[in-house]
């Protein structure tokens, strides 16, 4: 199985030293860290890509922070991905986009690790709604303000 | 004479990438063509397609409500300095956010000086107010939500859709 783990633009160093260090040797693992501390020693990793749907594409299961980029692109594409909110950071707010997957079934939240070993055994397992995208629909609104400000 | 121009803030990351997607529709490219683009990012994550770009000192931690303290007092006249700067150099139009902390100070700043402010708040928020909108929903003139639960905390906002 291909997985693909990532961070975005936000380090995230608990989740990538634990996977790391806790996933199966015969997955086909590649990290993404950003500005990470920790380097991963058992499987590939980069620090950021310009082509992350080739890597959504390329791989079975994405592993990715509870950033609102990563995880609405992933529901676009119609993705397998567990969501793990990043709690390293002090302001706790993926918890929310992750409280929306949740209530909606659209993926899977992570809310410890340990959950992420048990649930990649399971994948097949799991039923998700399909995610019908409402897409921004202010763009003539927004070009008219600005057309009337800077004529 | 100072050129008329749009200032966006958009910090870093989700909000870098909304920004990218609001400023990349045919629409407003045809409006914003031959005009020019004031941008404020942070952390070297910026657009490449806008040519005149203003990297703001970072004052708040992801990790550390202290060092969020430190680094406030510090870098908060670095940021009003850089404010100013723009201020003094063109002659700002709209604002447009796409929700960072960092918009907070730019906001504020033109928003007193009678400059009309868009704010749009990250689609992160579905149940929860950002400290940035909380700040800045007295001071906006259009302030856009991506996600329909908002309404309920932001009852005067406009729906809009998601960027991303």
């Amino acid at each position: 199985m291909k997985i693909f783990v990532t961070v975005g633009t936000t380090k995230f160093d608990h989740l990538i030293k634990f996977l790391d260090t806790s996933l199966d040797k015969s997955y086909d693992v590649l990290f993404q860290i950003a500005e990470g501390n920790y380097k991963p020693i058992n499987f590939p990793y980069i620090k950021y890509t310009n082509n992350i749907k080739g890597q959504y594409d390329n791989s079975d299961l994405v592993i990715c922070h509870a950033g609102a980029g990563s995880i609405f692109e992933l529901l676009s594409l119609n993705k397998s991905f567990f969501a793990v909110p990043n709690l390293d950071r002090v302001d706790k707010h993926q918890l929310e986009i992750c409280q929306y997957l949740k209530s909606n079934n659209y993926a899977l939240f992570c809310e410890n690790y340990d959950m992420i070993l048990e649930s990649i055994i399971k994948l097949n397992d799991f039923k998700f709604n399909k995610f019908k995208k409402d897409s921004f629909f202010k763009f003539d609104e927004i070009a008219d303000i600005i057309q009337n400000l800077i004529k | 004479m100072k050129d008329k121009v749009v200032l966006c803030v958009y910090g870093e990351g989700g909000h870098r990438a909304e920004m990218g997607e609001l400023l990349k529709s045919p629409k407003i490219k045809s409006v914003l063509k031959d005009k020019k683009i004031v941008s404020i990012y942070e952390n070297n994550d910026f657009l490449d397609f806008i040519d005149i770009k203003y990297e703001f000192p970072i004052i708040r931690s992801k990790y550390s409500f202290l060092r969020t303290i430190i680094f406030f007092i510090i870098n908060l006249f670095k940021c009003l300095y850089l404010i100013f700067i723009i201020h003094k150099k063109y002659d700002v139009k709209l604002v447009i956010s796409t929700g960072p902390g960092i918009s907070v100070l730019p906001s504020l700043f033109f928003y007193l000086n009678s400059v009309k402010v868009i704010f749009i708040e990250n689609s992160c928020w579905f149940y929860k107010q950002s400290y940035s909108g909380f700040f800045l929903k007295y001071f906006v003139d259009y302030f856009y939500v991506q996600n329909k639960e908002l309404k309920i905390i932001y009852p005067k906002s406009i729906y809009s859709g998601k960027l991303l």
